[in-house]
């Protein structure tokens, strides 16, 4: 495969840095860069390479408003949920707050009451949300919604697990590579509680990809509590 | 007492902004926001629009400056590439490019062993490339221009800025790991 080529890796590396590489073949670059550590790397060099090219810009303070939408964005209304930088740390979220807000009230039909106690998203190596998963309270069954699908190449899947302190772990399921929602029901056998584990996702190959945790771990993150 | 370096005083600062404290963070923005703004405005060129880049850039470094590896990569560059990323998809989506969608390079600063370069390698290994190369790399780093945009920017084939971006390239880390 072309991809494979290390000189031919490098130097679309050096365009994706430079800026030059775009359309089509800046998110088929992108799509291989979030599985390949190699290739991060390589992206890595030459952010830094290039980098001492901006020495010779000319520094330029930006006018203090830009700092008092910062600060206050970061700084204020700490009690309201959806607004609060912590909260969206905490679920390991880069996304535009909007956005999400507005992927996660898409997702949840104004029927289904009482709303979900838990909920996190699961990001890619970029930190877009790919899926969100919401648990009911006293339910075991969790909702997962894809926002955003994955594109996995064939024979690879994303599977989701809880992992508890102690390391044991449940494989949950499959997660689905198309748009939509989906519900999963827990098994009744697990012995630890599924609101206390963290929400792990690996990318798998095997047949028995749920039941044996084997892959990289692609996403690894607590609930949030709403 | 040793003074702290200026890069010891950033690395300090993300490890701090990540514990979510404010000053740090704030002091983090005083000390590099002319730097990041400037590289912003170059490739946005509309100061509100460079404006908005920084704020969505900074909002980006408070939420992930906990993904900041220390010895990976120096902080100015992980920075820097946060603003570039922001800059080049806000400077895509102005040019209704609907491919470039906002994928950040943000958490792609891989544990890897780059060498810093210092601008005065870059400089002398810039000399070293033919001036269509030079122009190239430097249009499309400072301003963000695609291989369309170059070619009709310098009145060549696109075929010939492919070849002098990648040439260009390949000569610029080969002089700058000699």
């Amino acid at each position: 495969m072309r991809y494979q080529d290390a000189r031919v890796r490098e130097l679309l590396a050096g365009e994706y840095v430079l800026g030059s590489l775009h359309g089509q073949a800046r998110r088929r670059f992108e799509t291989l860069l979030c599985r390949d550590p190699d290739l991060q790397a390589l992206v890595n060099q030459w952010a830094q390479t290039l980098e001492p090219l901006n020495e010779h810009l000319e520094p330029v303070a930006p006018p203090p408003g830009v700092w008092s939408q910062i600060e206050q964005q970061i700084g204020t209304a700490p009690e309201r949920l959806w607004s609060n930088v912590v909260f969206w740390r905490r679920l390991g979220v880069i996304a535009v707050a909007a956005s999400v807000v507005l992927a996660f009230l898409i997702g949840i039909p104004p029927y289904q009451t009482p709303a979900p106690e838990r909920i996190a998203f699961v990001t890619d190596a970029t930190d877009k949300p790919v899926w969100l998963v919401s648990a009911t309270p006293q339910s075991r069954t969790l909702r997962i919604k894809t926002l955003r699908p994955m594109n996995m190449p064939a024979g690879e899947f994303c599977v989701l697990w809880l992992v508890w302190k102690d390391g044991s772990n449940q494989g949950v399921t499959v997660l689905p590579d198309n748009m939509g929602v989906m519900s999963v029901k827990l098994p009744k056998a697990m012995k630890q509680d599924p609101n206390k584990a963290e929400l792990v996702v690996t990318v798998e190959t095997g047949d028995d990809a749920v039941t044996n945790m084997q892959g990289k771990v692609m996403f690894k993150g607590p609930w949030s509590e709403l | 007492m040793v003074a702290e370096t200026q890069l010891e005083i950033l690395i300090r600062l993300l490890a701090a902004t990540a514990e979510g404290d404010k000053n740090a963070f704030s002091r983090l923005y005083r000390l590099t926001s002319p730097k990041l703004y400037a590289v912003a405005l170059r490739i946005l060129r509309i100061e509100g629009t460079a404006q908005d880049c920084l704020q969505e850039a900074f909002l980006s470094v408070w939420r992930q400056a906990g993904s900041y590896q220390r010895g990976k990569a120096a902080p100015m560059t992980w920075l820097v590439t946060i603003v570039r990323n922001r800059a080049l998809d806000m400077l895509r989506r102005q040019h209704h490019d609907l491919l470039a969608e906002d994928v950040e390079l943000d958490m792609l600063i891989a544990p890897d062993t780059a060498v810093p370069f210092d601008r005065m390698a870059i400089d002398t290994c810039m000399q070293t490339l033919k001036a269509g190369q030079r122009e190239c790399i430097a249009l499309a780093y400072y301003e963000g221009l695609t291989h369309p945009e170059l070619a009709n920017r310098l009145d060549r084939p696109v075929g010939t800025i492919k070849t002098w971006i990648r040439r260009g390239l390949e000569q610029l880390r080969r002089c700058l790991q000699a």
